[in-house]
């Protein structure tokens, strides 16, 4: 079972703007992130929600 | 295949055991249990007649054939583990044994750190066949399984306890037999090693924990640092990474306690400290997710100068 773990980023508004999210989150699609999904739900702030292999229990 | 190798185990073994002689003579018990066996018994458990059970309710009747089966599986249980955990000198076929058990460990347990261990443990016990070293079969590996069978059938036997206490109508003897075979599986090594196998799965599913952050202005600000870092991490060799990692683990203790929380999430084995692959795949985590305050980011730049010097 491929193991996995969340890294869950919370950016309040402000200062953070959904461009600066956008690039944050192109920073760990860039570090090998397996998926990450921005959370805009609330106007307060953006949740960032990533997710990453656990080093060594994937076969890397 | 490990069916075909336990009668091996069991037979042709050493008089000395760990277990004191059986106060019961045990083939005469199982004899007289025979009628409770058989086939039938589900069909004399259905008629409605009770005189086709003796006199017995069909409650009365199940609960008769879930007891005698359960003492037969008890006897056949204690006398296989008596002889599976109180001989000393049958080191081939246990240690063919426990390389079946490690091998099958292995091929179905997701981890690969988990395999590698398990991998490594097997060849100690193919090469540890010559030098008699029983160690890991009946010091590691069988007391592990045996403490699974013993609570694995404790489980089982809740259940069939359980259902004992409600009418026949809602526990059934049918249903109390499945829970029987169940309770039968539960006593052997291949069920012990299922069960060992789904535990080394549901930790593995236990990584996937959040590691949580909130970040602020410093952060935000702080997105071209981390950005040129990572691509600067990327373009290390897989050696170069293991020394940079080297250089910076030193600092790891000085960071948040979240990102510490991360590092640890990320590398549980800590394999980037011998692993140059490991070694850059959580170097990018770090520096895309950790603040460089100035002091880090002085010990980025010479880490990363060093290694690629040297290497």
């Amino acid at each position: 079972m491929p193991a996995t773990f969340n890294t869950v980023e919370t950016f309040p508004v402000p200062p953070a703007t959904l461009a600066t999210v956008q690039q944050e989150q192109a920073l760990r699609v860039k570090a090998g992130c397996i998926s990450s999904t921005i959370d805009q739900t609330d106007p307060k702030k953006f949740v960032l929600t990533t997710t990453w292999n656990v080093i060594g229990e994937n076969g890397d | 295949v490990i069916g075909s190798l336990l009668p091996a185990l069991v037979g042709g073994c050493a008089a000395f055991t760990g277990y004191p002689s059986n106060y019961q003579n045990t083939a005469a018990v199982i004899s007289a249990d025979e009628p409770y066996l058989n086939a039938g018994v589900r069909t004399i458990g259905d008629n409605p007649d009770d005189t086709a059970r003796n006199g017995f309710t069909r409650q009365q009747y199940r609960d008769a054939v879930v007891f005698r089966r359960l003492e037969v599986i008890d006897l056949n249980y204690y006398d296989f583990e008596s002889k599976l955990t109180g001989q000393y000198n049958a080191l081939d076929v246990g240690a063919d044994l426990v390389v079946l058990i490690l091998n099958g460990l292995g091929a179905t347990t997701g981890a690969a750190a988990t395999k590698a261990a398990l991998a490594a443990a097997s060849a100690g016990v193919v090469g540890a066949k010559n030098v008699v070293n029983t160690d890991l079969f009946y010091q590691k590996t069988l007391p592990a399984l045996v403490a699974q069978m013993r609570a694995s059938r404790l489980t089982v036997l809740a259940t069939i306890v359980k259902g004992l206490q409600t009418p026949v109508s809602s526990y059934t003897l049918n249903e109390a037999l499945l829970d029987v075979s169940n309770y039968y599986v539960a006593g052997t090594l291949p069920g012990a090693i299922a069960q060992v196998t789904t535990q080394a799965g549901a930790q593995a599913a236990k990584a996937s924990a959040d590691v949580a952050f909130t970040r602020d202005s410093v952060f935000l600000q702080s997105i071209g640092q981390r950005t040129s870092l990572e691509t600067q991490v990327s373009n290390l060799t897989n050696a170069q990474a293991l020394s940079v990692y080297k250089a910076m683990q030193q600092y790891v203790s000085t960071r948040s306690a979240t990102v510490q929380t991360l590092l640890k999430t990320a590398d549980p084995n800590n394999l980037a400290a011998t692993n140059g692959a490991s070694a850059k795949s959580l170097l990018k985590y770090w520096v895309a997710l950790d603040t460089p305050d100035s002091t880090l980011a002085s010990h980025w730049a010479t880490a990363i100068k060093a290694a690629t010097a040297a290497n």
